[in-house]
């Protein structure tokens, strides 16, 4: 069996995830600051 | 009938050599400089330690791999009966070394439990010595203003290379130490298996790094990098937690050093130089974002494939240039830090205002927050403290820290 064949696609697999992932988080926590960012705004406007 | 297609598929066209070799070669090193870039963004990006001595806590896992996990290895296989020429001396450890690890790599490649137990027990060690240097370098540094800091620690990482060089025992002075191959019992390319590691290693840093940030302890590392004075001022121990957090990320810095010899089955203090475990990582930084993981990622992964790319083709770039091809990688490290300081000073990706997951911003705007300070603990010693770190990884949350 050709093992480094398939550890090379494995290795290309974590290498994709690892930055897919982080990609992932990284909007994740932006659209949720900018959700409680707008509900702040909201609340101000609201109590004004 | 569907696992033999799968199997003509990932084993079809794909020898290492070549592109991929480059692609490997690529691969292991973005992991490398993702755990140092990562540790480094912890620091500064996030406590705003200005740690210009990275290059020390990565010789100290390289060191590792050399001085202990290479005795060990001789001592081990000589006790289990094989025939080594003596190593014992500094002349028979640097010139009896290749012959010993060629005796040795015979006898590893019907070991592979052996050899994977090596791993994990010089990736332990060197974590743990990585501390202890972080500590150490921290003891006459951590109370002086970020300039002074940066230039003790930077004489820091070029004395410790100067006692690689001439301190034979260590990793064999100028002419280096061939590293036993803990993989040989593995039939193809170990560098393939060296990769895989250490992206793994990579993306495990990065998720310890995220709950730490994410956490209460990563709140106090931000307001300490904002004011320390205030952050004093409250009962903080502010240079107790910037010694922790040099040590910690020393640590995790040191496992890329026994990642490297490794990957190369070798060790001298000249692979760990200044330039390339400090500034590279530093360029990857800014370039990145600092105080921000995706930023730093995005600054691994541009820099480290331009780097490999001009090191791989340079005879092809050497035809294009009119100077000599050599001198390119640090023109780049210079041209790309001063355009990223000029036009860009927060990085391609800028950090974020701080989001808490779980917190219910709507909630704690209308609510009228109840505070009762009696039940509160201790101000000194909560959140500061190895034990801080160790709760925050745990999952525990702390109320002091917030």
């Amino acid at each position: 069996m050709d093992w480094d064949s398939i550890l090379f696609w494995v290795m290309i697999a974590i290498w994709v995830i690892m930055p897919a992932f982080i990609v992932y988080e990284e909007i994740r926590e932006r659209r949720a600051l900018a959700e409680s960012e707008a509900a702040t705004e909201e609340l101000e406007v609201a109590n004004e | 009938m569907i696992q033999e297609i799968a199997l003509g598929l990932l084993t079809s066209g794909v020898a290492v050599g070549g592109a991929s070799r480059l692609i490997v070669d690529i691969a292991m090193y973005f992991g490398l400089f993702v755990i140092v870039a990562m540790a480094l963004n912890f620091q500064y990006g996030n406590a705003g330690i200005p740690n210009m001595g990275c290059a020390v806590q990565v010789i100290i896992g390289g060191f590792t791999v050399s001085a202990i996990t290479t005795r060990l290895i001789l001592t081990l296989v000589g006790n289990a009966g094989v025939e080594l020429l003596p190593w014992t001396s500094d002349y028979d450890w640097v010139y009896n070394n290749p012959s010993n690890v060629a005796i040795v790599n015979t006898w590893l490649s019907g070991e592979p439990l052996f050899g994977i137990s090596m791993l994990l027990f010089t990736l332990a060690v060197s974590l743990v010595l990585g501390a202890i240097i972080g500590w150490i370098i921290a003891l006459p540094a951590i109370r002086l203003r970020a300039t002074y800091l940066m230039i003790v620690l930077i004489t820091m990482a070029d004395a410790s290379q100067i006692f690689g060089r001439n301190i034979v025992w260590i990793s064999g002075g100028t002419l280096g130490l061939f590293i036993p191959d803990i993989f040989k019992w593995y039939p193809g390319d170990r560098t393939i298996v060296m990769a895989i590691i250490t992206l793994l290693i990579g993306l495990i840093s990065f998720f310890i790094f995220r709950t730490m940030l994410n956490s209460p302890y990563g709140r106090l590392m931000r307001a300490i990098r904002e004011n320390e004075v205030t952050v004093g001022s409250v009962g903080k121990n502010v240079v107790g937690i910037r010694r922790n957090i040099l040590m910690f990320a020393s640590g995790i810095t040191a496992i890329s050093g026994s990642l490297l010899a490794f990957y190369f089955s070798y060790v001298v203090e000249a692979n760990y130089q200044r330039a390339l475990w400090t500034y590279w990582p530093w360029l990857m930084l800014i370039l990145g974002g600092p105080g921000n993981n995706a930023g730093t990622f995005l600054g691994c992964a541009l820099v480290i494939a331009v780097r490999r790319v001009i090191i791989v083709e340079k005879w092809f770039l050497q035809e294009v240039f009119f100077f000599p091809v050599a001198y390119f990688e640090q023109i780049l490290l210079g041209v790309l830090l001063i355009a990223v300081i000029m036009f860009r000073p927060n990085g391609l990706i800028p950090e974020k205002l701080l989001y808490i997951p779980g917190v219910n911003y709507r909630k704690l705007v209308d609510e009228e927050a109840i505070v009762d300070w009696r039940g509160a603990p201790k101000a000194r010693g909560v959140s500061s403290g190895i034990s801080g770190i160790f709760r925050t990884l745990g999952g525990k949350k702390e109320e002091a820290g917030d």
